[in-house]
């Protein structure tokens, strides 16, 4: 088994290798001169020229991204052009946020998720299962950001239940956990209708299968089979799809969390954007597109260890 | 099912509504001769959100092209001729698989910068992995089946044989695949939009036009809204039609 991990982490190396390609090239396929951008538009040509060879930008691309590169392996991200903080630290000082964020989403979707799953298959073609599914299908085809506006619009403006915006402080504290609320629920809303629609469809898929009719022929109960049989090897696909979609997660709180004023990793993300800060977005991207590298080689290492037939046959 | 899908997918073909968006007439006023009400600079909710669609269903149908052609044509090739050609292609599409969809679009879309050919660029980028990824499988699964084995045993040239004998087969997967992906790629663009990296004013898109509506969310609650119900029923409507399409392509279905 750590042979399958280890492969599988080395494959994942030339791809991290790639990803860095890609976040250092968009710096310079960008509209606009980089060296224009940190020194200010009206800077005089001679202060853009002394950045542009600061920051390294007249030499060759290849020297540039070994320099990237290397200061990379040391950790050093580069300074944000709007904070004038490593990108590290700001990195850092927000990451909780999101993953907070991120990690309740997750488990509102999986704890209603899951469930109504199971039921809408036990019960197939019954009332609640159409309720259930179409309410998924809703889930699925909803904007995030319309969402997140009507909800705040609804128990924040219209009804004060909730605060606005913002994070109250940590989740086990009862300001913490009501400005949670409306920002995670948000977030849930899709990964809980498509696991759902998934457990449903899995669900159904291993209660055709002979042994589920063979523990039925043996007398057990059926709450018992369901659980101990079924619910088992039915949730194997389950877990691959969360570790998946965690990155449309990370990707979706970006959205969340700038309607939420949340202060996490997307929401800098966005400003830094808007105010071109090419450091702490190639930064950010990277990052988030190396955890979620490192996601998806976990997830694929669980589904090797959930479903045999998946390791062995590596 | 599909039907409803359709009729909700179609609000767009009927732009009966002249070119009021230049109405700075009335401020923000809920529904009364405006069906859904007057934005803050006085135009016509209802008539943006029909202009609107044009654009975000373009944004959808347009991205998607743009993913099938490109990364279908790649998929197909990495999986009929294999070999070096398989590793670089695939290795690439995995690079960018290993960004979350909704960030590759945005970074795009903010490399390329504002306006509306970029968001469905942006979008069409990120498709393409997706499709590349989907036809590749499809077209490794179909290389093994006899029909292909025949073919190519008879001595046929490998144009001929993808034309006929693979690309029928993969074209059920496909429309499936691309129909479900025009919804996520509506949603995409609406996020974008949204966002403030696609359309500028005084353009009608949905996405935007939520965005827009934030600041009078307290007071004026409906100029947010619509759009996003707009985006809602036409990303369910395309939904829909995927997966009926699905349920009654697939042959296990009992």
């Amino acid at each position: 088994m750590l042979v399958y991990l280890a492969r599988r982490l080395l494959a994942a190396i030339p791809v991290l290798l790639g990803v860095t390609v890609v976040v250092f090239l968009m710096i310079h396929i960008m509209p606009g001169d980089p060296a224009q951008m940190v020194a200010g538009f009206d800077a005089p040509r001679e202060q853009i020229e002394k950045i542009r060879v600061e920051l390294g930008l007249d030499q060759p691309l290849i020297v540039q991204y070994a320099k990237y590169m290397s200061k990379l392996l040391k950790g050093d991200l580069g300074r944000s052009l709007h904070t004038r903080r490593p990108v590290i630290r700001d990195l850092v000082d927000r990451f909780p946020a999101t993953f907070e964020l991120t990690l309740v989403s997750i488990f509102i979707a999986i704890v209603f998720g899951i469930p109504i799953g199971v039921l809408s298959a036990v019960k197939r073609y019954s009332l609640a299962d159409h309720a259930a599914m179409t309410t998924a299908l809703f889930g699925l085809s909803m904007p995030i950001f319309w969402i997140g506006i009507m909800l705040m619009f609804v128990f924040s403006l219209h009804l004060g239940l909730l605060p606005v915006s913002g994070r109250g402080g940590a989740f086990y504290t009862l300001s913490g956990l009501r400005h949670l609320v409306l920002p995670s629920v948000t977030l849930s809303l899709a990964p809980l209708a498509m696991i759902a629609r998934l457990t449903r469809s899995s669900v159904l898929e291993v209660l055709k299968l002979d042994y589920v009719t063979v523990a039925r022929s043996k007398g057990l109960k059926e709450s018992i089979i369901l659980v101990r049989h079924v619910l088992r090897n039915a949730l194997i696909p389950v877990v691959t799809f969360v570790g998946l979609e965690f990155g449309a997660l990370l990707g979706g709180a970006v959205v969340t969390e700038s309607i939420f004023a949340w202060p996490g990793v997307g929401r800098f993300l966005l400003t830094s954007i808007e105010g071109r800060d090419y450091p702490a977005i190639q930064g950010t991207i990277l990052m988030i597109a190396v955890i979620f590298v490192f996601v998806n080689i976990i997830v694929d290492f669980l589904y090797g260890v959930l479903d045999p037939r998946i390791r062995l046959k590596s | 099912m599909v039907l409803i899908g359709l009729s909700l997918g179609a609000p767009w073909i009927s732009p009966h509504e002249p070119w009021e968006t230049n109405l700075d007439r009335t401020l923000e006023r809920p529904s009364s001769e405006f069906f859904f009400g007057t934005d803050e600079l006085g135009r016509c909710v209802f008539s943006r959100i029909l202009y609107g669609g044009r654009l975000s269903i373009w944004v959808g149908v347009v991205s998607v092209l743009i993913g099938l052609l490109i990364g279908g044509t790649f998929g197909v090739i990495a999986g009929y001729f294999g070999g070096k050609t398989e590793s670089l292609i695939m290795r690439t599409v995995d690079v960018f698989l290993a960004f979350p969809s909704i960030l590759l679009a945005i970074v795009i879309a903010a490399m390329l910068g504002p306006g509306l050919v970029n968001v469905i660029l942006a979008v069409g980028i990120r498709n393409i992995p997706s499709f590349a990824r989907i036809m590749y499988g499809k077209v490794l699964s179909v290389k093994k089946s006899d029909y292909v084995v025949a073919a190519r045993s008879v001595g046929a040239s490998d144009f001929w044989i993808i034309s006929r004998s693979v690309l029928p087969n993969v074209f059920s997967t496909l429309l499936v695949f691309s129909t479900l992906q025009i919804a996520s790629s509506i949603l995409l663009g609406g996020v974008l939009n949204f966002i403030g990296l696609g359309v500028q004013a005084p353009m009608a898109e949905w996405g935007k036009m939520v965005s827009d509506g934030r600041s009078w969310l307290a007071t004026a609650p409906h100029i947010s809204t619509f759009p996003g119900l707009a985006i809602l029923f036409v990303a369910m409507g395309f939904n829909l039609i995927g997966d009926g399409l699905r349920d009654s392509l697939d042959p296990r279905f009992s």
